[in-house]
């Protein structure tokens, strides 16, 4: 397809984006730091669930979970889905926990800083970092490679400008911008599915799909040759989930951006809706059908790697060129994927941008900086991460993102753990904290790095690097004379004014 | 090893989980955002 189509797409919805942001900023002008990150702590439900249902869409969520498709057949969607969807009901009791206990706090950071003190809290604050920088540089990646494969825009433009676009709205209008903005995304994301579905059933047909799967059980010279592929208890799919649960966790419980979606809800009760909704009901079924319909469908076909695909990866576009035609059905897959990269990132871009302008600049930088100046560091220092992360992205050209996923599993579930026993359990001290997260990052490095069997030293890596912060947590505590008194989260103050 | 129903069940089955989720999310979104567009 010819590159000016790729051209158009980035163009049009830069105007769309960056023109909403204007008009939110316009029609509800920021008025201090608390409405600038976490938007008057007044949004309804109903946009909060769309935003984060498609915070966690990401470009590997309908790439990805295709490719599960094809690799573990009708087991594969359903295992991305819930494994991935573990680190949310994590989440949603963490997080209504935390209004009710701290009802001011703005930042997860904030909450670390007051139950662990201030070197856990800088602890985090890195961590926090490092998952946005990993997420946003993982969409700029993707939809490089999209835009690149798709229209022949070289990889540079295809991850720099959505990444430019996501900057330019969340520092124009904030938190409020990027759920506004987020709204729309859903829409699309939504309607090319609903439409591309039973589009794809009936153009291929479900006999079809289904003789195709039972050949690629029983017929050991087809290409994809599985004999688990029409079973959902299929072992290899569960493991994939399960690895899914450990990756996913840290990358859910250290992302600052649901903190201040949820923060940012109108009230606990919304909240528990939106998340419900966001996730169960309008998240969960997308990695499903990618991996059933498109993933799925394609294998049926006889098609697979090195026989019409290059890679699996490219599952998906190839059963949507395959439905609509060249033209028509690579801007529907390439939409899909831009919308999915642009709300990822941009939830993770407001997270950075709440915590540097509500958590960092005051404490460490300007202790006497009126509302207005923390907000302006926050607009620059949204700019200067952005600008960090799309040189990253570049330099990872036709690098495979598969390392960077394994290690981001290492590295961030080391300190959920003691994240979540410091939100419930007042003997977890500070000291059990930190030495949980060492033991975690270093077991799982170990044995990522000892193990010579390359097919399973990530596999026990990740899950170490769970599992022994966990152990260090509950055993710490059981043993612990320390206890933290949660009351005096109630009257946390933090240094902006609270709306609410 | 799934029968044709069951999976025919399944993807259909997900594909209206999917609907309902986006219209109960749809609905009250829409009515939000008209109101921010023409009441305020």
């Amino acid at each position: 397809m010819g590159n000016y189509y790729g051209y158009i797409i980035l163009a049009v919805f830069a105007v769309i984006f960056i023109g909403i942001s204007f008009f939110v900023s316009k029609k509800f002008p920021v008025e201090g730091v608390d409405d600038f990150v976490a938007a008057g702590r007044g949004i309804p439900s109903s946009l909060v669930a769309a935003s984060v249902m498609v915070s966690w869409v990401w470009t590997t969520t309908i790439m990805g979970a295709a490719e599960a498709g094809m690799s573990f057949g009708i087991s594969g969607g359903f295992n991305y889905a819930w494994g991935n969807s573990i680190p949310f009901f994590v989440l949603i009791p963490l997080v209504l926990h935390l209004r009710n206990k701290m009802p001011k706090c703005t930042t997860f950071t904030e909450f670390i800083e007051q139950r662990y003190g201030r070197t856990v809290s800088k602890i985090f604050f890195v961590f926090g970092i490092g998952v946005i920088a990993y997420v946003m540089i993982a969409q700029g990646v993707g939809i490089g490679i999209v835009f690149n494969s798709m229209f022949g825009i070289p990889y540079e433009i295809g991850a720099a400008v959505p990444l430019i676009i996501v900057t330019i709205y969340i520092s124009k209008a904030g938190l409020r911008g990027s759920i506004f903005n987020d709204v729309i995304q859903f829409f699309i994301i939504s309607i090319i599915m609903i439409i591309s579905v039973p589009l794809i059933l009936r153009s291929i047909g479900m006999e079809n799909i289904y003789s195709g799967l039972v050949d690629v059980v029983n017929n050991p010279e087809n290409i994809n040759h599985n004999p688990e592929v029409l079973s959902l208890a299929s072992s290899g799919g569960f493991r994939y989930g399960l690895t899914a649960v450990v990756v996913a966790m840290g990358q859910v419980l250290l992302d600052q951006g649901y903190y201040s979606k949820a923060i940012a809800t109108a009230s606990s009760k919304q909240l528990l809706k939106a998340y419900i909704l966001g996730t169960v009901f309008a998240w969960m079924p997308i990695p499903i059908l990618c991996g059933g319909v498109f993933g799925c469908s394609v294998i049926s076909l006889g098609v697979g790697e090195g026989a019409g695909l290059s890679l699996t990866s490219e599952a998906a576009p190839y059963i949507m060129k395959l439905v609509y035609g060249g033209g028509l059905g690579s801007i529907m897959f390439v939409l899909m994927v831009f919308m999915a990269g642009m709300t990822t990132g941009g939830g993770c871009l407001s997270g950075a941008q709440a915590l540097f302008t509500a958590d960092l600049y005051k404490k460490y930088v300007n202790k006497t900086a009126t509302e207005q100046q923390q907000m302006n560091f926050g607009r620059k220092i949204t700019f200067a991460v952005s600008a960090v992360v799309i040189v990253i992205a570049i330099l990872l050209k036709g690098k495979s993102l598969l390392m960077m996923d394994i290690f981001s599993g290492i590295l961030f579930a080391a300190p959920t753990s003691s994240l979540i026993a410091g939100m419930y359990c007042k003997k977890t001290s500070p000291t059990i904290a930190i030495v949980s997260i060492i033991c975690g990052l270093a077991s799982g490095l170990i044995a990522f790095f000892v193990i010579p069997n390359d097919d399973i030293n990530w596999f026990v890596g990740n899950i170490l690097a769970l599992l022994v912060p966990a152990a260090i947590v509950i055993i710490g505590s059981i043993f612990s004379r320390y206890e933290f008194d949660f009351d005096k989260l109630k009257n946390y103050m933090p240094d902006h004014t609270v709306n609410k | 090893m799934i029968s044709q129903g069951t999976l025919s069940f399944l993807l259909w089955g997900t594909y209206a989980w999917f609907v309902v989720g986006v219209i109960l999310i749809a609905v009250p979104a829409i009515k939000e955002i008209f109101g921010i567009l023409f009441n305020k």
